[in-house]
């Protein structure tokens, strides 16, 4: 079994498990450390991620960060770029089932969009590559053929069909 | 209008389903229709929209209701050639299987439509969000089992003056108090242990003043998005009680460690969390289970705190706080693990617990009569409660075709054929159908072998509960210990054996009834391959009983995190990835340029991208490239470190279930099968063993 490289964590949760639409904010101050690596450069260890991995939230303004955290107020989050504030998500979307459990109806089934339904499985179903070299030039014999020389061709083909028959 | 299409849709649909239930049918046509059922059941469960699974459901009750039908109406052995031994062997079974029916009935309504319900967002303005009491009961836990679980409450992602974190020691431990002051967390004890766990929150109820309250057990470790995981579906619905969040564990239960099926196969809890509590979600249902929850103190105090008047106060107290008109959700993403029970007697223990608190509510706050729940309440809580009573149905169904091979009762009047006929359906059918509505969270044909394990074990408790509730005590689960060396656990295996032992002779019988010639042959040959059949689950039950050796008390988890690792804080450091990492330990890759030699220092960096803290340790092994190192004594810095990256990561459990294989029921019997045969050798061998050595320490003994 495979297990993915975890570090990424928050977004990793939130790719896997579809929640696009989910805010996260983190309140621990992350440090990344400054690794001196034994070829003697000075590099954060990847590069390629941003220190902290978190879906951007609402309203950011730019402030700059105490050293212990103290999240009580709205606002700064360790690290975040500043973003124009998103919409908020809508309440959930399946909170109707529970007026009454006696109430659905399998119309009411068949609505309920559940993602994770949805997307039925990948099938790879590895068929051999599709060669179409040998159809098209007899369709192209065929479409050359003149009319008379498809009616008579009909005409011998219903022919032999009725005298076997 | 709506209720009344219903009623029309149902009476429409009842008629023919009586016809098809109750048309009497001669041994050929009753064959063609088992056989049209299967590959009808075959072929639906081959089509991946849901709404077919649903039409799977429909068609096993149908004939499992026919099988019944004609079971009460045709072969109940009535009649002059037929004496009260008979009968009463015969009631016995048709008993098991009407309580089989029931379960299974109950079982797909409970999941008819499974919710998945995602987590909600909170406020944007994280000053609206509310305050949130963690509370870590412990008794008598060792601290090192509660210590990560601390350290991992307080890196919570959740504004830091808006939770507190309590230790709930009803051990009063001198340890745990300076360690919680170490920490920055508070202790809190009580003077007795009334009411063990239940009593314990309760108290620190009073002393606390949080809107919510997060439960945890104390081996329970939290990952640090749990709070914004569960937090926003109580924000966004004012009546919800409590959010519940699978229980999940890093380490191997009995069954998984000593049949090695760890994450291969789904462990007994898997159906519960993964399918059953996301279809009580459907009908408002979900029930708290004791830790990794949140629950609304308004609701809590509403009840009275939780309930202490059973020794399942979780289940009990969401009764009480569904009765009362509140709502609960379960999110269905791993927020929390813990460790599993170890060995196999600790496992039943804790299992007996379970049995008889939902029997003692059964018999006291009956979900079926308590005013307030709704109808899917009633279903979801009685199907839960009902499930504990399978002990006696169990060992029916073990114990049955030995009436006829080795008493020569006739329970069944009915030819072997026709039994075959319309047992089969209600069989297979049942059997694909619970195998596609359970897809990964439970293989075909384990239950049996997790029931027949307990079945010998709760029918007491459960039958005492309901006639007295008030007996028995809440014990705890011993979590975190160690089995030194592999054994085979004879005590709790005297049931297994006891049941193998007289299936063999059932089974050698019949062999030798066929042999010498029967009247009805094919009732014979019936009864020997249910003895065959049951001879696979109780050898199943005797491999379990084999306890594997575990001598590390920290539990591996293998998991690929981004390391670095350097020989000191001089030199420098060389980026790789880590193979396995626990509490005491971690294997690393060794960067091919680094040459380290077994007794070295060396410092490791977990998840350098978010952690500056070096963990010091030594190089215990090294070789094949990768390079295994213990950790040297911690600072609370470094253990907090290393809980955040083993622990403490969002998606730290996420992936387990999306690697789990799913469900082929052929295939799951030959495994079952293939664990029986083991379970059947392993017994041979300890019995011949046991045997002979005795024979020997007595030959001394005997020739002085």
């Amino acid at each position: 079994m495979s297990d993915r490289k975890s570090s990424d964590d928050v977004q990793q949760l939130l790719r896997d498990k579809r929640l696009g639409d989910l805010q996260y904010r983190e309140f621990a101050p992350t440090h990344a450390a400054q690794l001196k690596l034994a070829d003697s450069k000075l590099r954060p260890p990847e590069p390629g991620l941003p220190p902290v991995t978190a879906v951007p939230p609402a309203p950011a303004p730019s402030a700059a960060l105490p050293d212990t955290p103290a999240p009580a107020r709205s606002g700064p989050v360790a690290g975040l770029p500043s973003v124009p504030p998103r919409a908020q998500p809508s309440a959930e979307p399946r909170s109707a089932v529970h007026e009454s459990p006696l109430n659905f109806t399998f119309e009411r089934l068949r609505r309920q969009v559940i993602p994770a339904r949805a997307n039925g499985p990948l099938i790879d179903l590895q068929l051999a590559p599709r060669h179409r070299a040998a159809a098209i030039p007899r369709l192209e014999l065929l479409q050359q053929r003149s009319l008379a020389d498809v009616f008579s061709t009909l005409q011998h083909a219903s022919g032999t069909r009725r005298h076997g028959s | 209008m709506r209720q009344l299409s219903i009623v029309l849709i149902l009476v429409a649909m009842a008629l023919p389903a009586y016809a098809l239930v109750t048309a009497p049918l001669s041994l050929f046509w009753q064959a063609f229709t088992a056989i049209g059922m299967v590959i009808a059941v075959n072929v639906l469960r081959r089509l991946h929209d849901y709404r077919w699974a649903l039409a799977m459901m429909g068609l096993s009750v149908l004939a499992s209701s026919r099988y019944l039908y004609w079971r009460l109406t045709e072969t109940l052995p009535l009649g002059q050639e037929f004496n009260a031994w008979d009968l009463f062997l015969s009631l016995g079974l048709i008993g098991a299987e009407l309580y089989a029916y029931t379960i299974l009935v109950l079982g797909f309504v409970q999941t008819i439509w499974p919710l998945h319900r995602k987590p909600a967002a909170l406020p944007a303005d994280a000053s609206q969000w509310p305050t949130v009491d963690i509370f870590i009961p412990s008794y008598n836990e060792p601290l090192a089992v509660v210590r990560p679980t601390v350290l991992a409450a307080l890196a919570l992602d959740w504004p830091r003056d808006k939770f507190n974190v309590y230790v709930l020691d009803d051990g009063r431990r001198e340890e745990f108090r300076a360690f919680c002051e170490h920490v920055g967390v508070t202790h809190i004890t009580r003077a007795d242990n009334k009411h063990a766990k239940a009593g314990n929150i309760n108290a620190a109820l009073k002393h606390t003043r949080g809107e919510y309250i997060a439960i945890f057990d104390c081996d329970h470790i939290p990952v640090r998005s749990f709070l914004q995981m569960t937090m926003g579906t109580m924000l966004a619905d004012r009546e919800v009680s409590l959010v519940q969040t699978p229980h999940h564990f890093f380490s191997p239960d009995p069954f998984e460690k000593n049949l090695n099926t760890f994450r291969k196969v789904p462990n007994e809890g898997e159906l519960f969390y993964g399918l059953i509590q996301d279809g009580n979600d459907f009908w408002d249902a979900s029930f708290f289970c004791g830790s990794c929850a949140v629950l609304r103190r308004t609701a809590l105090e509403e009840i009275g705190g939780i309930a202490t008047e059973t020794v399942t106060e979780d289940a009990h107290t969401s009764l009480r706080m569904h009765s009362r008109g509140w709502k609960s959700a379960y999110i269905n993403i791993p927020q929390a693990a813990g460790l599993a029970t170890e060995s196999l007697s600790a496992h039943v223990g804790q299992r007996i617990r379970w049995a008889r608190g939902m029997a003692q509510i059964f018999r006291v706050d009956n979900p079926m009569f308590k005013p307030g729940l709704n109808f899917g309440q009633r279903i979801c809580y009685s199907n839960a409660m009902l499930h504990f009573f399978y002990g006696l149905p169990r060992l029916i169904f073990l114990t049955s075709p030995l009436a006829y091979l080795l008493l020569g009762a006739e329970i069944i009047k009915a030819q072997g054929w026709m039994v075959l006929a319309y047992a089969a359906p209600h069989v297979i059918l049942a059997t694909v159908t619970n195998s596609r509505v359970q897809g990964p969270f439970r293989h075909s044909f384990w239950a049996e072998i997790y029931e027949t394990v307990l079945a010998t074990f709760i029918l007491v408790p459960t039958l005492l509960a309901v006639i007295n509730p008030k007996l028995g005590k809440f014990n705890v689960t011993a979590k975190g210990g160690i089995v030194d060396r592999d054994y085979f656990d004879k005590d709790i295996a005297r049931p297994y054996y006891l049941l193998f032992s007289l299936n063999m002779i059932g089974f050698a019988v019949g062999i030798i009834r066929l042999l010498a010639g029967s009247a009805h042959p094919d009732t014979l040959m019936l009864n020997i391959g249910w003895t065959m059949y049951n001879l696979l689950i109780a050898g199943g039950a005797l491999a379990v009983a084999n306890e594997k050796r575990q001598v590390r008390t920290a539990v591996r988890v293998r998991t690929k995190l981004q390391a670095a690792m350097r020989l000191d804080a001089d030199s420098g450091a060389y980026l790789t990835d880590t193979l396995d990492v626990s509490y005491s330990g971690v294997a690393l890759q060794l960067p091919p340029e680094l040459t380290v030699a077994t007794g070295d220092h060396i410092q490791i960096l977990l998840m350098p991208e978010r952690n500056d803290v070096w963990l010091d340790a030594t190089v215990r092994r090294n070789s094949h490239g990768i390079v295994a190192a213990q950790m040297t004594e911690m600072s609370i810095a470094q253990e907090s470190a290393l809980v955040q990256a083993l622990f403490g990561r969002a998606d730290a459990w996420i992936q387990w279930r999306e690697t789990q294989r799913s469900d082929k029921p052929l295939s799951a019997l030959l495994n079952v099968g293939h664990y029986g045969l083991r379970g059947g050798r392993d017994f041979f061998q300890w019995f011949f063993r046991s045997v002979f050595t005795r024979g020997s320490r007595g030959a001394p003994a005997n020739s002085a």
